[in-house]
């Protein structure tokens, strides 16, 4: 097995969990969840609770349906543990995957020499604002174009005693 | 038109520091061509036959004089002097160098423009009606909703790895539709819900290409404020459940059709149904802030009747064929033809852009619309003006009167320049064009659209041309299939396959012997599609094939 | 733990794969310029087919297909592959058009 290394918006660490499938009939907590990006959500919901951490694969970075998956389990479901985005994701992504509710993707340690750390840093820095409302992230884009114009809107009607 | 506040120069700005950054990466290496190659894409920039091309997002066809002459600066600094309209109401340009494409978007970030999501598996520009705000059939402009709709899918975080390509157009006239919205994966129509108030009608499932379907009604009317929650629903449902196993069942046509309308609309409003729309929807405030920059301008009132009589019978006729209703009495839709037939469809100059972007500013408030044709619109020309943006057109060789005639040919780049074509179709628009060069003639034929493409990708809308015209290649010649019957409008058909395909030569006879064999049996004024849907396919089927 | 070179991923997978016909030559894009290119008999690259090697000769093929992917790795060319020639001319339609450009242009108008 290669060498993986997690990377969050606060920094890279080596990884050598293996997440497992989901058995329906364990019964206990769950470490490591190994999440199929085809899953059907509805399976896992009783489970939830007891997973400690979730890695949705992603096959192909062009692949798109786990950043989906993520958003559901943290918007729909209240998903609050560990959310992995697994697969070779690159740093022009890294953005998209927080936004859509990720804690972190992994990737392998010899992708490492292209994608160094600070590509992955520097890709989160990319942006400031993002257009879509409730995808804002304090780590990437820290604010939705939508809300600020209203907050700057506010506050030009309080800052200026003439305007009705 | 819209103008970029902070907010929107600030992520265009980020996105052209992006974009240099990816660039470098790829060229010392950090990139592999295989990661940058849809990293590239979504910013519009294609490696076709020859060449790289860069396309520009003409965000639903609208254009300030100021930006067009941005084009015209692009086509003289990076590429050869040209751009070329595409049928997405986009500008290419067929021969930049990898290394000033992010210079080019830093140009065009000056003027508020970019080429964001102009290809890619991301939720492609959006098209518009070109006559939006001056049509006179419109329940209300549609620019708005489609400015509306460019902010939300611009690096949509969760969309922008769909299983393919997702295009969306929009119109506020659905009794003229001009904007081709049965043939995109969604369209949007405009329209009046049961009490008088206007919301959407969301089409979905359309596209030519090699699978040619029309769209079907996803929603007979969406309330105005649910439209970017419930699109959301739908491209969830389509990123979650569309295939990705095969390139050509990937677009959501192919969703909708193995699922079934129903069960595909079942899904979608379930999804709506369970998500947090509060979370997308965005204030009326601010939807009234963006429709505020598309008010009507400030119409005159003291226009004097245009003498026809008195002018001379080029401009009459040029008139006749290229100038529209307006909505503003006194005023005109001006259509300028890029229709030169010793010119590829859709090509204008560099020099020709500023000629355009010159009579905008004097005579249609600065203002320049592209067309799914492949044509420009000034869109709101004083009456007693015409004479004067005439002259100017003639001035810069933009007069051609076909609109909407034999000669205003709609033709993809084909095989001279894209990387996927299967044989030429500019040669073929040049051939037909020539062949019915007569003015008299082409106004006598009346109504007539060909359309073509130079593979079964359908660029060129072959499959809704009046006769639609498809470049294949065998053994190493080039031949072409003929459809018709196609329809592109509200009324939207895909045309008939005719059966076996022509060499070029033969083609062009046969072509001719079709519109000679319509103007034999034609019933008064009848367009040629209304007498082929009297007749049927069999007599001008013959008539193609006659020499065979 | 270490990885072979088949473990590559395959974002960084080149393309050259011979499985032609006949005399084969190997073509490709620049990657800076864009423009079209075919392998020459020294190994470089060429904006003229008719610089072009033809070959059928199993070794040589074998080692344009390893100059061609160090090319892709070195970021020099993209999207390299081999095309089957006839009479010194590529034999696919599209590789004959490939190598005299657009049959139109607008630019040779202006
Ligand atoms: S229809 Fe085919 S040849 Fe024409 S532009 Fe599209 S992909 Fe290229």
């Amino acid at each position: 097995m290669p060498m993986l290394d997690l990377i969050s918006s606060t920094g890279v660490a080596p990884n050598d969990v293996e997440p497992a499938l989901f058995d329906a009939a364990v019964n206990q907590d769950i470490d490591a969840l190994h999440l199929p990006n085809d899953a059907d959500l509805s399976d896992y919901l009783d489970a939830l609770p007891r997973v400690k951490s979730i890695f949705v694969d992603f096959p192909a970075f062009t692949d798109g349906r786990g950043f989906s998956l993520a958003r559901l389990l943290r918007h729909r479901h209240g998903y609050e543990g560990l959310l992995v985005a697994d697969g070779q994701l690159i740093p022009d992504q890294f953005a998209f995957a927080l936004q859509c509710g990720f804690d972190a993707v992994r990737v392998k340690r010899s992708e490492r020499e292209r994608h160094t750390a600070e590509a992955w840093q520097a890709a989160l820095d990319a942006f400031d604002v993002t257009y879509q409302r409730g995808y804002a992230v304090k780590a990437g884009p820290a604010t939705s174009i939508f809300d600020a114009r209203l907050t700057a809107a506010e506050a030009n009607k309080t800052t200026d005693p003439f305007s009705a | 038109m819209y103008r970029y506040d902070e907010f929107d120069a600030e992520f265009v700005n980020a996105r052209v520091a992006q974009f240099r950054d990816q660039v470098e990466r790829r060229l010392d290496g950090r990139l592999s061509e295989a990661e940058f190659r849809p990293l590239r894409l979504m910013n519009g920039l294609y490696l076709q036959l020859h060449a790289y091309m860069l396309r520009v997002a003409v965000p639903y066809g609208t254009l300030r004089s100021e930006q067009l002459r941005m084009l015209a600066h692009l086509a003289d600094k990076y590429d050869k002097g040209y751009g070329h309209v595409t049928t997405r109401q986009n500008m290419q340009f067929n021969w930049p160098v990898l290394g000033d494409v992010p210079d080019m978007l830093a140009d065009l970030a000056s003027v508020e423009m970019h080429a964001i999501q102009t290809s890619g598996n991301c939720i492609r520009n959006v098209t518009c009606d070109p006559y939006a705000g001056a049509a006179a059939d419109e329940i209300e402009d549609p620019r708005p909703l489609a400015e509306l709709l460019r902010q939300w899918s611009m690096l949509h975080p969760e969309f922008s790895f769909l299983p393919r390509k997702f295009k969306i157009a929009v119109t506020g006239a659905p009794t003229h539709d001009r904007a081709m919205v049965r043939a995109h994966d969604i369209g949007i129509e405009v329209v009046r819900g049961p009490s008088g108030e206007v919301g959407y009608h969301i089409i979905v499932g359309g596209g030519l290409g090699r699978t040619p379907i029309i769209g079907e009604t996803l929603r007979a009317f969406c309330p105005k404020d649910e439209l970017l929650p419930y699109l959301d629903a739908t491209m969830r449902v389509y990123n979650r459940f569309g295939r990705r196993d095969n390139k050509y069942k990937a677009r959501i046509k192919i969703l909708v059709r193995e699922t079934g309308i129903e069960e595909f609309r079942f899904l979608v409003d379930e999804e709506f149904k369970a998500l947090d729309a509060s979370d997308i929807m965005v204030s009326q405030a601010e939807r009234d802030r963006i429709a505020a920059y598309f008010a009507p301008p400030e119409y005159a009132s003291d226009i004097k009747a245009l003498d026809l009589e008195a002018q001379p019978e080029a401009f009459r006729k040029w008139v006749e064929t290229n100038v529209h209703t307006h909505v503003q009495p006194g005023y005109a839709i001006v259509n300028i033809s890029l229709k030169d037939p010793e010119r590829a469809p859709g090509d204008i100059t560099a020099e020709q852009m500023r000629a355009v972007a010159d009579l905008a500013d004097k005579h249609s408030f600065g203002e320049i619309r592209t067309t799914h044709q492949q044509n420009m619109v000034l869109a709101h020309v004083r009456q007693d003006e015409l004479r004067a943006v005439w002259d100017g057109l003639v001035a810069a060789q933009l007069e051609d009167a076909n609109i909407n005639l034999i000669g205003d040919i709609i033709c993809c780049p084909g095989m001279d320049f894209c990387a996927l074509a299967t044989a030429r179709s500019i040669p073929v628009a040049q051939k037909i064009a020539e062949r019915f060069n007569d003015h008299a003639r082409q106004q006598a034929i009346g109504e007539m659209q060909i359309k073509i493409s130079g593979c079964i990708n359908a660029c060129g809308h072959h499959h809704v041309g009046h006769i639609g015209i498809l470049g294949l290649e065998k053994a190493g010649v080039e031949f072409y299939q003929v459809t018709l019957g196609g329809d592109a409008t509200q009324t939207a058909r895909v045309g008939d396959r005719t059966g076996k395909g022509l060499s070029e030569a033969e083609l062009i006879d046969g072509i001719e012997r079709i519109v000679d064999r319509y103007m034999d049996v034609r019933e008064g004024n009848e367009r040629f599609l209304d007498t082929y849907q009297r007749l049927g396919a069999e007599t001008f089927k013959e008539a193609l094939y006659a020499d065979a | 733990m270490s990885e072979t070179k088949s473990e590559l991923p395959p974002t960084i997978k080149t393309s050259a794969k011979h499985k032609g016909k006949g005399p084969q030559a190997m073509t490709a894009n620049e990657l800076r310029s864009g423009l079209s290119v075919w392998m020459t008999q020294d190994f470089g690259w060429s904006r003229d087919y008719a610089d072009a090697l033809l070959t059928e000769d199993d070794a040589t093929i074998e080692r344009m297909q390893d100059v061609a992917n160090a090319a892709e790795l070195s970021n020099t060319v993209v999207g390299a592959y081999f095309i089957d020639t006839v009479n010194g001319a590529p034999a696919r339609y599209r590789e004959r058009f490939r190598t005299h450009g657009p049959s139109y242009d607008t630019a040779d108008l202006i």
